[in-house]
């Protein structure tokens, strides 16, 4: 008897380690059959609220928590993790035909009022990565919406689709070519090769193209930074199994959004021009999921006078992990000059 | 309640267990079973089973199950062990209020009375007698049906210990 009841109190005493992940408030958003969590860490007597849009879709907020940027940002501000509908822990029921980019734009306003409502009218700063890009974009370019936020920071963000699709298969087809000319894995390279040739308008739920974006590095420039659980605790064993995250969940979410979703389409290029809020444009020059040429695109389609752009030199498209010390330290800056 | 049902259902065995759902997340869990067919080597088992998990900022889940198994000896007192079984799980937010923001940008409180689930279940596991008493072992993995229009898959390990019941029922 004293077996299962041993297990029971250490998987108890476990489970409490989530308390220490949180840090902070916690709280759902429920609209239209979802339930969304979200979690606000860090200096919230600063009253200025960093809004974090995960990517995907289908990705995930909840699991950047602890990550040694954001902790950093946390000492001086408050930032807020909200995963999306159908999105990492999300619950509910949400139905499929309302994974547009419609819906999750009034998810996020809703997202907005409830900070403003729940706290001091905080200011509020966007920060979008990659379909988080697309998603603070659309949300922006209504001049209603944009009246609600501060400041905008779009990192490797998916604002065109189309153009950062064609200049992502060209990373990896100039990789691949450079790959066989060298003589290097040939046959694995060469199937990428006939594969584009074969699909030369792939959707963002043909994974085939991303698997082969990570082989060449295209995510994360420098691989070996996925062995230090430190750097990159998102694929560290603790970080997996004692958050509050469902790993299954989180898993079946993005394979079901990331099917039905398509957002190969989208090209918000031409809105871009109603963002005047003060911009910061955040790049990784080695990112080859939306590479880099795209920060120049968004640069010149941006609507502000207030805008500027921050290249980590030696990142693909994670610069918040891959150099969390010039990120932290361009993010604060923007935050300081414009609060 | 465990100890008035097999009373009326004549049942065999009681159980109480430990569950870790996602191998985490703590619960509890209680079942009453009966013994359908039997010889010295196998056993056709018919179960009641219900619990209840934990799973801290996310969901605590309650559940009701009904499972038909076998049990199969493979030495001494060693047995193996499938279910496989129909439910329904409840699950209730868990960690924190949940809020509405209405058409008018009025945010509400949102009450949450729990979401209800079909929940398709197959527990294999190891299990060993000693005297009325039996220790197990077993994997639970089940169904949430729907979560966010698909179905998701969980696990759960469960470990515990049966009780014989014979002073409610004789062996057949």
């Amino acid at each position: 008897m004293r077996a299962p009841i041993t297990i029971l109190l250490g998987l108890a005493l476990f489970a409490c380690n989530d308390d220490k992940y949180i840090d902070g408030d916690f709280f759902y958003l429920v609209n239209k059959q979802a339930q969304m969590p979200i979690v606000v860490r860090g200096n919230k007597a600063s009253n200025i609220f960093i809004l974090f849009i995960h990517g995907g879709p289908g990705g995930t907020s909840i699991q950047k928590i602890g990550l040694p940027a954001f902790n950093e940002l946390e000492e001086d501000y408050a930032m807020v993790y909200w995963d999306q509908r159908a999105s990492g822990s999300s619950q509910g029921n949400s139905p499929d035909d309302l994974l547009t980019l419609d819906q999750f734009v009034e998810d996020l306003d809703k997202v907005v009022i409830l900070l403003k409502d729940r706290y001091n009218n905080p200011e509020i700063f966007l920060m979008g990565h990659s379909w988080g890009g697309c998603l603070g974009t659309a949300y922006l370019a209504d001049p209603i919406r944009q009246s609600k936020i501060k400041g905008w920071i779009e990192v490797d963000g998916a604002h065109d689709n189309p153009q950062g699709d064609d200049l992502s298969k060209e990373f990896v087809t100039s990789y691949a070519q450079d790959q066989v000319d060298k003589g290097i894995d040939v046959d694995f390279w060469n199937y990428a090769l006939g594969w584009y040739e074969e699909n030369p308008n792939f959707t963002s739920d043909q994974m085939e193209h991303y698997s082969f974006l990570e082989k060449c590095h295209g995510y994360v420039a420098d691989p070996s930074l996925k062995r230090s659980p430190k750097t990159f605790p998102e694929y560290s064993f603790s970080y997996l199994f004692s958050s509050p995250a469902d790993v299954l969940a989180a898993l079946t979410n993005y394979r079901h959004v990331i099917g039905k979703f398509i957002i190969s389409d989208i090209d918000l290029t031409v809105r871009m021009k109603n963002i005047t809020i003060p911009s910061l444009i955040v790049w990784g020059k080695k990112d080859g999921v939306i590479p880099y040429p795209m920060s120049g695109q968004a640069m010149n389609a941006l609507g502000s006078t207030e805008k500027h752009l921050l290249t980590l030199d030696n990142s693909g498209h994670f610069g918040y992990y891959e150099e969390p010390g010039e990120f932290v330290k361009g993010v604060r800056e923007f935050i300081e000059r414009y609060k | 309640m465990f100890l008035l049902f097999p009373a009326t259902v004549c049942a065999q065995e009681i159980s109480v267990s430990a569950l870790a759902v996602s191998g985490l997340n703590p619960g509890l869990s209680g079942a009453i079973e009966k013994d359908l067919l039997s010889n010295d080597r196998y056993a056709l088992l018919v179960t009641g089973k219900t619990g209840f998990y934990i799973h801290r900022y996310n969901n605590t889940g309650i559940f009701f199950a009904a499972q038909s198994g076998v049990r199969y000896r493979i030495a001494g007192k060693f047995y193996l062990e499938n279910y496989v079984g129909v439910g329904y799980l409840h699950t209730f937010l868990n960690g924190g209020k949940a809020y509405i923001v209405d058409a008018a940008g009025t945010v509400k409180r949102y009450h949450d009375y729990g979401s209800g689930h079909f929940m398709p279940s197959i527990s294999p596991g190891i299990s060993y007698e000693v005297g009325d008493l039996r220790f197990f072992a077993r994997t639970m993995i089940f169904w949430q049906i729907p979560f966010n229009r698909v179905s998701l898959v969980q696990y759960s390990l469960e470990t515990g210990l049966s009780f014989k019941l014979q002073f409610f029922c004789a062996h057949p």
